[in-house]
């Protein structure tokens, strides 16, 4: 048999013609909405409490009982390279990105028509 | 056409619905391996199936409600990934369905407030940017061979596709290595104490939203090992021989080296995996003009 989406169900009793078209489109977003829908059920079912998120932070000096975290206090600080914002936002890296991106897409593009 | 009277389609849904059981067979092996390669004795094999089934059990904390659902469609979209590859479907949708699967698991980072959790959500896309283009390009060298991005039209090849893309298998190690979170590249969350952040993107999944998310790990993990397994498919021992051997690469590459920063993964992986491909695919239009 050639190779070939799936777009027909077939069995002993029945022969369904699911006119879902030459592409998975309508079974690939069926099976996305399915999955979320078992996912909420789980959610729901298993539940849990809602934490706050964890953070580090430190003793406080002299109390002993005290711990203060990073979301206490808001401190200014100079951050760089930590979120590659710097990195991805510079024109150089950007402009090296597209000309990629660019070539990639018409690589595929040209292999698939052509 | 999917024939729901062939033996061989209730086959294929088995090993779909069991590739979390053989991605945690993996991760056993892995850790067994990892222990030896150390001078340890390791956890018995079955190690990863007793963590999960206790995460299960265990008290449920959240980061946020939407937190669960998105770590099952972790899980979710990755057994898509594994069926669409099971079923012979088409190699480029696979790749998307496990882009929308890792996306599900950033989001989910994202959803906590956690520094740690959303340094390694950005890690993590950072580690998808450094392989989804190495993916592409595989998948068209692949195609080159086969005229068709579908995975059935592999089979229709008389020759293992090994003989004609060496260099692109090759360059599946370096994926591998980013998708299994090992050193060198395991910037965004780690099994391992040696990077400062751990567990990263992992660090807010906690009881079962961690088991539903190690789950999906394992599928990816079993369905990157079944696309490598793709380069042999006349004979299923040597193809998973094959993927077998690019998981001890990467084992002993992970127990080799420490852990690189960000810029020398995307560098290393754009560099070596794009230009294995591409030397490869020059080899191949080389060879069609020499024969024509």
């Amino acid at each position: 048999m050639p190779a070939g989406y799936y777009t027909y169900l077939t069995g002993g009793l029945f022969d369904v013609s699911t006119g879902f078209g030459s592409f998975l489109t309508y079974p690939f977003w069926i099976g996305a909405i399915a999955i979320f829908l078992i996912g909420s059920y789980i959610a729901q079912k298993k539940g849990g409490v809602v934490k706050p998120p964890y953070v580090s932070g430190e003793n406080v000096p002299g109390n002993p009982e005290a711990f203060r975290t990073t979301a206490d206090t808001q401190v200014p600080i100079q951050v760089s390279g930590l979120f590659m914002d710097n990195e991805f936002s510079s024109t150089r890296v950007l402009s090296y990105g597209v000309i990629a991106g660019a070539l990639l897409v018409m690589v595929m593009f040209l292999t698939v028509v052509l | 056409m999917i024939d729901l009277a062939s033996p061989y389609t209730y086959a294929t849904i088995t090993l779909v619905v069991l590739s979390p059981v053989i991605g945690g067979i993996l991760m056993g092996i892995d850790r067994r391996l990892t222990a030896r390669m150390q001078s340890r004795m390791g956890p018995p094999l079955m190690q990863p199936f007793y963590d999960v089934i206790k995460l299960w059990g265990k008290e449920p904390f959240i980061a946020s409600s939407l937190q669960p659902v998105l770590a099952f469609g972790y899980l979710g979209f990755s057994v898509a990934a594994f069926a669409l590859l099971a079923f012979g479907q088409d190699m480029l949708l696979m790749i998307f369905t496990m882009a929308i699967a890792d996306l599900c698991l950033i989001v989910a980072a994202f959803n906590s407030k956690s520094p740690f959790s959303n340094i390694g959500a950005r890690r993590e896309l950072i580690g998808m940017m450094s392989y989804e283009p190495v993916m592409l390009l595989a998948a068209i060298s692949i195609f080159f061979v086969t005229g068709s991005f579908m995975v059935d039209s592999i089979y229709e090849i008389s020759q293992p596709l090994l003989m004609f893309l060496p260099l692109t298998f090759l360059a599946l190690i370096p994926i591998l290595i980013i998708d299994m979170k090992k050193s060198p590249f395991d910037v965004s969350g780690s099994g391992h104490a040696h990077q400062e952040l751990v567990r990263g993107i992992y660090t807010e999944f906690s009881g079962y939203t961690l088991a539903l998310v190690e789950l999906g790990h394992w599928t990816k993990v079993a369905l990157l090992l079944g696309f490598a397994s793709l380069f042999w498919t006349q004979n299923i021992v040597v193809g998973a021989a094959l993927a077998f051997a690019l998981f001890f690469v990467v084992l002993v590459i992970d127990n080799s080296y420490p852990r690189l920063d960000w810029k020398t993964m995307i560098k290393t992986t754009w560099i070596v995996g794009f230009l294995l491909i591409i030397a490869n695919i020059a080899g191949l239009i080389a060879r069609m003009v020499i024969l024509s």
